[in-house]
């Protein structure tokens, strides 16, 4: 079937459909990563989000079992030059089709995939709806409809239809390294097997979560994780943040990091068009070395906005934004909270071992 | 760490001649090293044998030896110019030895001379397979068993630990010579003794096969603080077995996914960390898909020919950053010069697929061992950038410039238990069974199982099959067919050329093309960037694709129409035997100059390998097939003021008809004249009415007409086909029985144009590049051959200025060369080949373009050709240049060009005669011929030239007397000299003392008078050193032919040189008589001739 994917600018593109059932609305933003496809699908920060991979033959190896960041596919929807239905390599293995079905995806593909990317870099990252094309075609009134859709679309809530609801309490209850406690607000698999590994009992509690119930588990530490939208519309968390730094050891990634600096007091910027991909390059800032991080994320904290005690401790290498932070209880004191904008756990793109060490302490070291 | 403010002066090696397994792709990153050393302000010292190079011209190093790459050698280098650091990764196999037998030496310590970037150590832990294994256990990386092994006396200890099937790998040997897979003991028994001959150290390395595996790679970056990158990972389309340099290659990996590719990436990371790596390195790994297991293979700890592929395909210039790395700065600190505005410290996001294709020497050898295996065989490669697997697969097809589409090599009907025979057996054609057996209707499981290309790839395959049998279904339905545009659309995404298509409609291309064009169905052009659009950047690198919209900035501001319009320059595609690297100098000069001349310059390749296809090169790169649809396309979308197609060698000639046709400006030398040095018969016309004498020969299109010829020009005549670049299907004939057996083939070549039957004229071959106006031209040298004619040019070796040449006969060839340049007239430049027989003066050819001595004649002469050339191709006059024409003056030093070839990969006998072999050349340049020679033999590979070495002679009766010759001269060398009972016997009673050898063929023990029981046999001799070259003629029949055979055929096992050819002979008896002791001399010094 023939589709359009068009954007609340009015710019447009013809593909064909994959699973289509029905309009679908979402904030259109491209992955540059060549692999991981079956990672960023599931990752609940792209929740609300219509993903178009710069990468042009998606599906190649299907989508192995175990790969998900989560339970199922978070996209809103697909955009790809090329899909692959019939997976490389292992037999057995469930084809990209096939999951787009399971979980009620469309997709929309055979379509000039840099073309879209060209004008979002140009443009910045945009709304839009993917469509079936209608039968009198794409006259403008269609097309001008299309645009209001688009436009219309409202990421505030993404947050709630990720996020835990309830606690749940996972791993070792007696663990020698203790506990630590989890704001979820979507977290990827990546994320908590990390901290299962290391050995923690990992106590999942709901973004909404106030400091004092927080610290009623007695934390060894606490970790805000990542998750999808703006940082801003997470007010009760910001709160958190904020009384639990100083009281326990606070670890923030992606969303998790941007919440820890708006509690310090930062102010948060939307990036032109985010960064999502396996290959942004960053350096720590105290021990001189470059990297290559995973990152997605499309809000970024200012940096020239941080208060005294906050430092930064990473910086991207491509555009200069803040990677990463640390909060001192004074200059050369004690550190209180650190955070890093890009993802340690990869999946999809390269791990970074350093920041995990860090937490292994259940203690941010200077 | 910023860079090192106390390096000033840097040695760089490089890599010699091209040889199968050590290509153009070491001028590429050589040049790039140099060119960023230089920005840095230092000044490097370059030492490279090879003139066909663009890293040896003048202008790239500052201090440049075309010398050999010995140890002797170097050390005068070092001890002349003193400088602080040394690179030793820039120069493939060849520099990294060279570097580690000076530092053995002890002459780094000595001349406080500093390896610069990856260091000794790091190169020992990756270059002796031993350290490497052990190194790689170290660092908890799987390698699988192994043993080392000496002497074939170990075989039980092997079956032993490592077991069958097994691999043979010989230690410090270049693209797997001597390798071999061993499935049973006799097997492996063969192979051992193989790769214990070919490894100059007498080591191979026993290792459990990995036979079907996937074979995966990654170049890995890393800086001297430790930082390190993955620019590009490449997935092999072969299995493990079959050589990388021999396999299909994709890059990015296709068929892994993030988890299996992020532990590949770390474990390349760790290893390049754990090595020491500063610089680049590349990993080679066996995957097992299904377990995720994996094996270490190796790891190269330099740039090589993976790491140009992975800076082609990626954008990202490795050797560049490799050489800033060496001088001390660390990835963030060095500038991503695609965006402007990122470094170096990323890894490039690619959103295309790149494809590479090896291009193996069998047309020209239909004789030769085509399988595929552990010994890399190919000479060239060509890569082709698609948005998806299958565009960039079928534009590979089209770049390989090979007769036929490849497409369609294997029709007629065949069983199916054969095809599967022939895809299990691999060989270079491999690629056309899978599609054949995909129409055959093959299941992809099957021939996945069957070839070890993985399922993926082969229903990727089955796609375009398919579409090409919807084509086909509309055979003899053509136009009204092509009307329907989304077929045509879909066939060329599925990357159909429009020469397939026609084919599969049974229509001419031309119509397809309109077809095409009517409907518009046109490709874009999109850019190569780094970062999968995610910035913006400034990289005119560009490839099409019949995907969505295009990104050329033909025509923007930078580059306004009106003040520096567009020229394409057409380059030369894969390397092949004939068509060389040569061509690429000439590419590279021509856009260079265009830029000078005011013009944009605009390059259209193929070959990754290659300089030309450096995005920094021309104004504009087209990474593309040179074919006359995808040239059509370029020139619709720059709109050029006209295309160059001199520089690019025959490819670029042959395209001048359709693109004349299709009403494109070529520039330059007409397309008529053209095709008047190219059509037989035109051309004799030619030089009846210019009164230059024409070797007596006619065009037959039948073997009636050949025979019939040959009753009034007499045998030995030469048989060829016209059309042709490398003297290909072409042979001395001495009977009518040959004449018959040859013809056959010839016409097959000759695509319609006939067979050329020619006299044959035993004498001396001289050729000249010219440049010319039409009007004016001028010849900057005359170069004569050491060997005589029947040994095709490329095979000879030439000489500046010429020895025996008479002054009637130099101003004949000036005076010919003349006349021919303004009947054509040549506006451009142009090489001519003569064979001169006492004062007669007979015209070979004309070829209508660059030629493969161009670099070496610009090189001794200092006379800019190309550049002139391309001037006078736009137009201008030769005066112009303050040049007045005639023959240039005599250089103030003596130059030879000595062809290298690759006999110990290719397996082919190894006799040179008129059809080309050699694939590289070296040169040797002194103060007179002697040493000139000895310096280019010592670059062949002949040690103690000048002290005594030992040489091997057996030559075929009529050879003895000039034989006798030489042997003397040896001899008074200080040479010892072995030779065969005949030959022996013959020098002997002319009182040439000579010790005899046991031919092959002579039993061990003849009877059991002492004085033949001590008679050594010769592969006793040559394996134990005693002999650095072998001589012998060929001897036509019986025993004595199968003899020759098997010696030459062990001498190339034990990687001695053998000569053929008495001139060769003779050349090197002179070398030797110049004695050990030579000086060095940098290209810088040799003051260019006034023209
Ligand atoms: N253990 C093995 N089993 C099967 N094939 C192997 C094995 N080791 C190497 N090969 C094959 O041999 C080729 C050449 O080996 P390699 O070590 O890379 O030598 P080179 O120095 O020529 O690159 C590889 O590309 C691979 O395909
Ligand atoms: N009539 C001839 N007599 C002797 N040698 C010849 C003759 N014709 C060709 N040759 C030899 O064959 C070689 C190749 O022929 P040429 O015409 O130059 O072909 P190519 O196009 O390959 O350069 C020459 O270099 C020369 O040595
Ligand atoms: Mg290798
Ligand atoms: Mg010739």
């Amino acid at each position: 079937m023939r589709g359009v994917l068009c954007l609340e600018d009015g710019f447009f593109v013809r593909g064909e459909l994959l699973n289509y059932t029905a309009e679908t609305a979402g904030e259109v933003v491209f992955f540059t990563g060549m692999t991981g496809y079956e990672e960023a699908l599931t990752d609940p920060s792209y929740c609300g989000q219509i993903l178009v991979f710069t990468f042009p033959m998606i599906g190649n190896y299907g989508l192995p079992a175990g790969s998900g960041q989560s339970s199922r596919m978070m996209v809103r929807g697909l955009v790809a030059r090329d899909i692959w239905e019939s997976p490389a390599g292992y037999d057995g293995v469930k084809s990209l089709g096939r999951g787009l079905l399971d979980d009620s995806r469309p997709a929309i593909y055979g379509l000039d995939t840099r073309e879209l990317v060209l004008h979002l870099r140009e443009h910045g990252c945009k709304k839009g709806v993917i469509a079936a094309l209608p039968e009198g075609g794409l006259v403008p009134s269609e097309i001008a409809r299309l645009t209001a859709k688009a436009a219309r679309f409202d990421m505030k809530r993404v947050v709630e239809e990720v996020a835990c609801q309830e606690v749940s309490v996972e791993g070792n209850q007696d663990s020698p390294r203790g506990t630590c406690v989890l704001l979820d607000f979507g977290t990827k698999t990546g994320i908590t097997t990390e901290l299962l590994a290391m050995g923690y009992r990992l106590v999942r509690v709901p973004p909404e979560t106030p400091a004092a119930a927080v610290l009623a588990w007695a934390p060894d530490c606490v970790v805000f994780a990542n998750g999808p939208g703006d940082p801003e519309d997470n007010l009760q968390a910001i709160e958190t943040a904020r009384s639990l730094i100083g009281e326990v050891p606070v670890f923030g990634i992606c969303l998790g990091h941007q919440i820890i600096a708006k509690a310090a007091g930062a102010r948060i910027i939307k990036l032109k068009y985010g960064h999502h991909g396996a290959n942004h390059p960053v350096k720590d800032l105290v021990t001189g070395r470059a990297f290559v991080t995973s990152q997605n994320h499309n809000y970024a904290v200012h940096g020239p906005s941080l208060p005294a005690g906050v430092s930064i401790t990473h910086l991207n290498l491509n555009d200069g934004t803040v990677e990463g932070l640390e909060i001192r209880q004074k200059a050369g004191g004690k550190v209180l909270a650190a955070s890093v904008q890009f993802h340690p756990e990869g999946a999809p793109g390269p791990a970074y071992r350093q920041f995990w060490a860090r937490l292994e302490g259940g203690y941010v070291h200077a | 760490m910023p860079k090192d403010h106390s390096i000033h002066k840097v040695l760089v090696v490089g890599s010699g001649p091209i040889v199968i397994g050590q290509a153009a792709e070491f001028d590429y990153s050589g040049t790039q090293a140099c060119r960023a050393l230089k920005e840095e302000g230092v000044k490097v010292v370059l030492l490279n044998p090879n003139p066909a190079t663009i890293m040896t011209d003048r202008d790239v190093a500052d201090r440049c030896y075309l010398e050999p790459l010995t140890l002797e050698t170097a050390s005068k280098i070092i001890l002349k110019e003193r400088p602080d650091g040394l690179i030793a990764t820039m120069g493939g196999q060849a520099g990294l030895n060279l570097a580690m037998e000076l530092h053995e030496a002890g002459i780094l310590d000595r001349c406080s001379l500093r390896v610069l970037g990856t260091g000794v150590d790091a190169i020992r832990k990756g270059e002796d397979r031993e350290v490497f294994k052990r190194t790689m256990v170290s660092l908890g990386q799987p390698v699988p068993a192994s043993m080392p092994v000496t002497s074939v006396g170990q075989t039980a200890e092997v079956m032993e630990k490592v077991g069958l099937p097994c691999v043979v790998r010989p230690a410090f040997t270049l693209g797997g010579t001597g390798g071999g897979l061993a499935r049973t003991l006799s097997e492996f028994e063969v192979c051992l003794e193989r790769g214990l001959a070919a490894s100059p150290v007498h080591q191979v390395l026993v290792e459990a096969s990995l036979y079907g595996e996937k074979e995966i790679e990654f170049e890995v970056v890393r800086d001297g603080a430790g930082n390190a990158i993955a620019v590009c990972s490449m997935e092999n389309l072969d299995p493990m077995g079959i050589h990388t340099g021999d396999s299909i290659v994709v890059a990015p990996t296709l068929t892994l996914d993030d988890r299996l590719y992020q532990k590949l990436r770390a474990a390349a990371l760790d290893i390049a960390s754990g090595l020491g790596i500063q610089g680049a390195c590349n990993v080679q790994m066996s995957l097992c898909p299904k377990t995720g297991d994996y094996y270490i293979i190796e790891v190269n700890p330099r740039v090589s020919r993976s790491s140009a592929l992975a800076s082609k395909a990626t954008g990202y210039p490795i050797a560049r950053v490799a050489a800033k790395i060496a001088l001390g700065f660390n990835l963030d600190e060095i500038a991503n010069e695609v965006t402007g505005k990122t470094t170096a410290c990323h890894e490039p996001a690619i959103d295309y697929v790149a494809l590479k294709i090896p291009r193996w020497p069998w047309d020209k050898f239909p004789g030769g061992p085509r399988d595929l295996g552990l010994q890399m065989k190919s000479t060239g490669e060509v890569m082709a950038i698609g948005r998806t697997f299958e565009e960039a697969l079928g534009k590979g097809i089209s770049s390989l410039d090979q007769r036929g589409t490849l497409w369609d090599v294997s029709e007629g009907p065949l069983d199916r238990d054969e095809i599967r025979r022939r895809l299990s057996q691999p060989d270079d054609t491999r690629l056309s069974w899978v599609l054949r057996a995909l129409r055959e209707g093959f299941d992809s499981y099957e021939i996945a199982a069957e070839t070890g290309i993985d399922r993926f790839f082969v229903e990727r395959m089955a796609r375009v099959v398919g579409v090409e049998g919807e084509l086909l279904g509309l055979a003899g339905s053509p136009l009204e067919a092509l009307s329907d545009t989304a077929l045509l659309r879909r066939s060329k995404s599925m990357g159909l050329s429009d020469v397939r298509i026609a084919q599969l409609l049974g229509v001419k291309e031309q119509a397809v093309s309109a077809a095409r064009v009517r409907a518009g169905v046109l490709p874009a052009f999109k850019m190569v960037d780094t970062c999968a659009g995610e910035f913006e950047a400034r990289t005119p690198y560009y490839y099409s694709t019949y995907d969505g919209a295009g990104e050329t900035q033909s025509g923007d501001n930078s580059h306004s129409l009106e003040s520096r319009p567009p020229v394409i320059v057409l380059g030369g595609g894969p390397i092949r035997i004939g068509q060389g690297i040569e061509f690429d100098y000439c590419a590279v000069h021509a856009a260079w100059a265009l830029e000078d001349e005011g013009y944009t310059s605009v390059i259209v390749n193929n070959n990754p390998e290659t300089v030309s296809t450096d995005f920094n090169t021309a104004s504009r790169l087209y990474f593309e097939p040179l074919t006359f649809e995808h040239v059509k396309t370029i020139v619709d979308t720059e709109k050029p003021a006209g295309v160059l197609v001199g520089f690019g060698g025959q490819t670029a000639i042959n395209l001048v008809e359709s693109l004349t046709e299709a009403g494109v400006n070529v520039l330059g030398t007409s397309p008529d004249a053209i095709d008047a040095t190219e059509d037989r018969g035109r051309f004799v016309n030619l030089l009846h009415d210019l009164g230059i004498p024409v070797i007596p020969g006619t065009i037959a299109y039948t073997k009636e007409q050949a025979t019939n010829a040959c009753g009034i020009i007499h045998f030995p005549i030469v048989v060829r086909p016209s059309y042709v670049l490398g003297g290909r299907g072409m042979a001395i004939v001495q009977d009518q029985d040959e004449l018959l057996a040859f013809f056959d083939e010839a016409t097959e070549e000759a695509r319609g144009h006939g067979v050329l039957v020619d006299k044959y004229i035993m004498a001396t071959e001289v050729e000249v590049d010219v440049v010319s106006d039409g009007v004016d031209s001028y010849i900057p040298a005359i170069l004569e051959h050491v060997e005589r004619a029947g040994v095709h040019s490329g095979d000879s070796i030439a000489q500046i200025p010429p020895r025996t040449l008479s002054e009637t006969v130099k101003s004949k060839i000036v005076e010919y060369t003349q006349a021919l340049c303004r009947a054509l007239p040549v506006k451009g430049v142009a090489n001519i080949q003569y064979i001169v027989d006492g004062d007669t003066v007979y015209c070979l050819e004309v070829n209508p373009r660059a030629s493969r001595t161009v670099p070496f004649v610009t090189k001794v002469t200092g006379f800019p050709l190309i550049h002139v050339a391309t001037g006078l191709s736009l137009g201008r006059s030769l005066k112009s240049y303050g040049v007045a024409g005639g023959c240039g003056p005599e250089p103030h030093v003596c130059a030879v060009k000595m062809p290298v070839f690759s006999w110990s990969k290719m397996r082919v006998d190894p006799v040179v005669g008129p059809e080309m072999k050699s694939t590289g050349e070296v040169m040797g340049m002194g103060a007179n011929l002697e040493e000139a020679l000895f310096k280019a033999f010592t670059s062949l590979g002949v040690a103690h030239l000048g002290t005594g070495a030992g040489a091997l002679l057996t030559v075929a009766d009529k050879d003895k007397p000039e034989c006798l010759e030489v042997a003397r001269a040896l001899l008074t060398a200080g040479w010892t000299l072995y030779a065969t009972k005949g030959t022996a016997r013959y020098l002997a009673d002319a009182g040439v003392q000579v010790r005899t050898v046991r031919k092959l063929s002579e039993p061990e023990v003849e009877s059991h008078t002492p004085d033949t029981c001590d008679i050594p046999s010769i592969p006793q001799v040559v394996a134990k050193g005693h002999v650095q070259v072998v001589i012998n003629t060929f001897t036509r029949g019986g025993h004595e032919e199968r003899d020759g055979f098997r010696i030459r055929a062990l001498a190339v096992q034990r990687n001695v040189p053998v000569l053929t050819c008495l001139e060769t002979a003779a050349a090197l008896a002179k070398a030797a008589s110049a004695g050990g002791e030579h000086g060095v001399m940098a290209i810088q010094d040799v003051a260019p001739c006034e023209a």
